[in-house]
């Protein structure tokens, strides 16, 4: 217990000098097996865009493979993509990040109320397009994709991207 | 109980500035700085870090024109260049690179392994001071009222404005249509001379 009321009193003593400072604190380093390699995040974007464009109806999607700690590993956007397509994104990759399934699993269980944020998070989104990515059975990070053509074509481009993963 | 201290040590120090920050809004700005959530989220005691849109904020959009447009693949070469110079160098730095367009909006970002989040935002500031400044960062760091100031000062009340060097801004036929920020472990001169490797791939 005094532990704990130490750790309190030396983050009170703390605080003030952060209030000046913008410098976001230092998140959790990921371990080893649990990174993403930049080079397969690189093919598996490129992979989800390409495929994206090539549908029926071409769909300028934005994508991106983020870690566990929401970092993109890579993101990329085509020529013409919508600002509101990247919002999309975010909250796909965040859904899979705190929910651990696809966004579009989720939306299938969410408990929705008209108007009023899934759970009170308002980052959170029922929507398909973000899946998780997995290594042994252990999500390592997530896929997301956000198009102006819907969540179904999201979730085909996701599925190519998530192809080009190999642990 | 040492691991519950520490993730209620963290949770505070996050939590708290936050609120201790009332964040003026910069006059004539709309109130759309804030991002839309901070989920209380995550695993275990960490909060999960905002998703970060890059930087945008106290801009109103743009309509992105075909002479304002960024083209995705020099997008990406540029950002790739500007990954294997730093990767390249004799202290191989895994910096984070991005470049957005006039809105902030990430047309390309990649971040090697062993990049940190911090690097990340660091390199959103960047590039984000370029896009407000209309100039490249490190300019923006001797500039009069800013020069001498500490770097943790929040400068002209807009906590995203950084100093530091590594943010560029990308031209097309004399104007501003976006901005490269890199930022990496190994100090602000590396910085600079990646983000320039990747502005060599730029022909607009």
């Amino acid at each position: 217990m005094t532990r704990l009321a130490a750790a309190l009193m030396l983050s009170a003593l703390i605080t003030p000098a952060f209030a000046q400072a913008p410098m976001p604190p230092a998140p959790p380093a990921i371990p080893a097996e649990k990174q993403i390699p930049m080079d397969q995040a690189l093919a598996a974007v490129q992979a989800a865009v390409e495929t994206c464009l090539k549908l029926p109806r071409p769909s300028q999607a934005t994508v991106e493979v983020v870690d566990l700690n929401n970092l993109p590993k890579a993101l990329l956007s085509p020529d013409g993509a919508r600002t509101n397509s990247f919002d999309y994104m975010k909250m796909k990759a965040y859904t899979v990040l705190k929910k651990n399934m696809g966004s579009g699993a989720f939306g299938k269980i969410a408990k929705m109320t008209p108007g009023q944020p899934i759970e009170g998070d308002p980052m959170l989104i029922q929507y398909g397009g973000g899946l998780p990515i997995m290594k042994n059975g252990v999500m390592i990070g997530a896929i997301s994709v956000s198009g102006p053509t819907g969540q179904i074509d999201d979730d085909t481009c996701a599925n190519a991207g998530l192809a080009k993963f190999h642990f | 109980m040492n691991r519950f201290a520490s993730a209620l040590l963290l949770g505070a120090i996050m939590i708290v500035p936050a609120l201790a920050q009332p964040a003026p809004p910069p006059a004539g700005a709309p109130a759309a700085g804030a991002p839309p959530g901070r989920g209380a989220g995550g695993r275990g005691g960490f909060q999960m870090p905002p998703p970060v849109k890059g930087p945008a904020g106290p801009f109103d959009p743009v309509a992105i024109t075909p002479d304002k447009e960024i083209p995705m693949a020099q997008a990406l070469e540029a950002a790739q260049a500007a990954v294997d110079a730093c990767l390249a160098l004799p202290r191989k730095s895994a910096a984070a690179v991005m470049v957005v367009d006039l809105n902030g909006n990430v047309r390309a970002m990649l971040s090697p392994d062993g990049t940190s989040l911090n690097l990340f935002d660091f390199a959103r500031r960047k590039a984000y001071t370029v896009l407000k400044k209309k100039m490249p960062s490190a300019e923006f760091a001797t500039q009069p009222g800013i020069a001498g100031q500490p770097f943790t000062a929040v400068l002209e009340g807009d906590p995203n404005l950084i100093t530091f060097g590594g943010g560029l801004p990308i031209m097309k036929g004399g104007q501003l249509v976006g901005a490269l920020g890199v930022s990496g472990p190994t100090g602000v001169g590396d910085d600079v001379k990646c983000a320039q490797a990747g502005m060599a791939k730029f022909h607009l």
